[in-house]
């Protein structure tokens, strides 16, 4: 059986009445690991924003595993995506990284579980960032702030990754270990789609490369 | 038609001027019309008309509150109802009438300002000779509030990343929310506006006294003829009216 | 030529216990391209704010030891003049893009230096056409991709042109094609002496760089 994650028919999209997308036909696996490429300002970010339901007036279709993309809630969507933005205080919500991963698992008091603060810590240690899971997170180095997204991450390690620029700012140390986390989960055929300036880093790992050019989405062999 | 803003500004001063200082319905009438055709004439019909509509859809309650304080605040003229302790008069109801179109009026003709680049300001303040420094202090101040707005956005992407819509929390939980995003959401829009003037300085702004533009702009004979003319009726109106 | 010597450099940010810098001493000659290494959080991006001197001017700090700009002492000096010597691209464009149209952008530092319209014009349309990105003269800043952003912010800087140029993670989310284009410039400008401090991991980039500071083994 066909197991999708994601699947577009005819999608069309305008961004700042430029154009962006047109007649855009895609279908992505559960278990897929693929690297989007495309020349800058041609609808990378845009092309997750639309996945994760940052933007909604697109016309055509977007079916995230079974269902429409516009009929998700936030929550339920979040149970199968979870997309890592290029500037990753976009992602930030906290004052410090233990507030932020705090927010994550709990939703303000909404989830309770007594594993969140053992989680945590375990996502923190795999970064290398306890030590400043205390520190205002204004304060920290662009690479600091890309490992707490990173930890974030890590917390939803069951759903399908969206990662625009994943390893920016980070040294080959941290890449490692990123990229170690990344055979795991294929390993447990869980899926992601990576854009990188970087490509050669992920050139073993992915399943299938594709490219943004003309407004549309092709497949490159 | 397309005017130099300088025109512009003087044609908006001219008349809330007038608006301001002339308590006469006819004269009230008349600059509404008058800012509203500006309206039309300055931009493409359609989407000056669709911008009036939506920033007006949003004032009823504010204009009509306006006009029922007015019009019960004011006494004078003949009384034309009472109700209980309140007696409603014609001076009243003229006076709740005057400032609820001059409320309109600023509305209407403040649209010929917007989606003008900070930037344009900054150079018919200069021909004006107002030191730059001013200019920019007020480009600055129109730019701080989207860039808050920014944050905010950020910040409920970020929510939504998470799968949390504030509008599902219970009350207690939604003010938690509002209490723990409120403060990083300051404190990141202070270091982007310390980071943005920092870099504004590091390409050299204040370096020098005087500085060069890329472009000028000049006046075209019909932006002299309409300054000119706003002058002469201008003050028309102060000397006679 | 010297252009830039830091001595003894101990800082450490506001209310922080660690200091970052020890005792950090380098000098830069014209025409260096130097690649700025170290882990994060080492302090790659406070090196560069310490020499275009947002440290301490905007960001607090305890700062000890000389920074020279040509021969001159830096510290009395405020960021418009150091802008004389020293220009930055920071890590993230929208910390720097003040304007809400392209043009204006590229045209600010320039206006500033009071160079004659003519010759700006001149400067926005060789470099706009040298990055193939002329169509975004006119657009919003806010409309365009992080990595046009960054392609303005380089743009802007190249159109200054001092003799420092700080550039922190230039690279980061641009195509192979425009990273290509921004190299050879680079090459190009040190060859006419000017200078680059470039943050970056990625070895690839090492080529180019005459001087490597790692600043791992400033550690202690």
């Amino acid at each position: 059986m066909k197991n999708s994650i994601i699947r577009i028919n005819k999608m069309k999209f305008r961004y700042f009445k430029k154009s962006i997308f047109e007649d855009v036909n895609l279908e992505i696996m559960k278990n897929e690991i693929v690297l989007l490429t495309g020349e800058s300002g041609s609808g990378k970010t845009t092309f997750c924003r639309l996945i994760s339901g940052l933007e909604k007036n697109y016309s055509g279709e977007i079916f995230i595993s079974k269902k429409e993309n516009n009929s998700y809630t936030a929550k339920e969507r979040f149970m199968e995506i979870s997309y890592l933005k290029q500037e990753v205080s976009g992602n930030i919500l906290g004052s410090t990284p233990e507030e932020d991963l705090q927010i994550s698992q709990n939703r303000f008091n909404e989830e309770k579980d007594t594993s969140f603060k053992d989680k945590r810590e375990d996502a923190l240690k795999i970064y290398k960032i306890e030590s400043l899971k205390n520190q205002p997170v204004w304060e920290l180095s662009g690479g600091q702030k890309k490992r707490v997204g990173l930890a974030d991450l890590y917390l939803n390690f069951n759903k399908f990754w969206l990662l625009d620029e994943p390893t920016a700012g980070l040294d080959n140390g941290i890449i490692n270990i990123f990229m170690e986390i990344l055979k795991q989960r294929k390993k447990q055929n869980l899926g992601a789609l990576i854009i990188s300036h970087r490509q050669e880093i992920f050139a073993d790992i992915i399943h299938r490369k594709l490219e943004i050019k003309q407004n549309k989405i092709w497949d490159v062999q | 038609m397309k005017l130099n803003l300088r025109t512009l500004l003087i044609l908006v001063i001219a008349i809330t001027s007038l608006s301001v200082i002339y308590q006469d319905l006819k004269i009230q009438v008349t600059l509404l019309v008058l800012s509203i055709s500006l309206n039309f004439l300055s931009k493409n019909f359609r989407r000056s008309f669709q911008r009036i509509y939506s920033r007006l859809k949003k004032m009823p309650k504010l204009i009509f509150t306006i006009f029922i304080f007015q019009t019960l605040f004011r006494k004078g003229g003949k009384e034309v109802f009472a109700i209980w302790k309140f007696s409603c008069t014609t001076e009243g109801l003229s006076y709740g009438a005057i400032a609820s179109i001059r409320f309109t009026m600023i509305i209407v003709i403040a649209g010929l300002l917007f989606d003008i680049p900070s930037s344009k300001f900054m150079i018919a303040f200069r021909k004006w000779k107002f030191p730059y420094e001013i200019s920019f202090l007020v480009a600055s101040v129109i730019h701080f509030i989207p860039l808050m707005g920014k944050e905010i956005l950020h910040s409920r992407e970020a929510l939504y990343l998470k799968g949390i819509e504030i509008e599902n929390l219970t009350m207690r939980n939604r003010i938690k929310a509002f209490i723990t995003l409120i403060f990083p959401i300051l404190a990141r829009s202070i270091i982007r506006v310390k980071y943005m003037a920092a870099s504004l300085e590091l390409r050299g702004f204040r370096l020098f006294k005087n500085r060069t533009y890329l472009h000028d702009n000049y006046l075209s004979k019909l932006d002299v003829l309409i300054q000119i003319l706003v002058g002469i009726i201008f003050t028309t109106c102060v000397i006679f009216l | 030529m010297k252009v830039l010597e830091l001595k003894h450099v101990r800082f450490r940010y506001k209310n922080r216990g660690n200091y970052i810098f020890k005792d950090l001493n380098l000098s830069a000659d014209s025409g260096d391209i130097i690649l700025v290494k170290g882990a994060s959080g080492k302090g790659k991006t406070s090196l560069l704010n310490i020499i275009c001197g947002i440290i301490p001017r905007i960001i607090d700090g305890d700062l000890s030891g000389e920074v020279l700009l040509q021969q001159r002492d830096q510290s009395i000096m405020n960021l418009p003049e150091i802008s004389t010597y020293v220009s930055i691209m920071m890590q993230l464009p929208d910390y720097q893009l003040f304007f809400p149209i392209v043009e204006e952008e590229l045209a600010f530092g320039a206006e500033n230096m009071k160079i004659p319209p003519q010759k700006i014009e001149q400067k926005i349309q060789e470099i706009l056409q040298y990055f193939s990105i002329e169509n975004l003269r006119y657009c919003e800043t806010n409309s365009l991709s992080f990595g046009q952003k960054k392609m303005i912010i380089l743009s802007a800087l190249f159109i200054l042109s001092p003799q420092i140029f700080l550039l922190d993670e230039p690279f980061n989310g641009l195509q192979e094609n425009q990273i290509d284009k921004i190299i050879s410039r680079i090459k190009n400008y040190a060859s006419e002496g000017k200078t680059f401090f470039i943050v970056e991991h990625f070895d690839r980039f090492c080529g180019i760089a005459n001087k490597e500071i790692n600043l791992d083994s400033y550690e202690k």
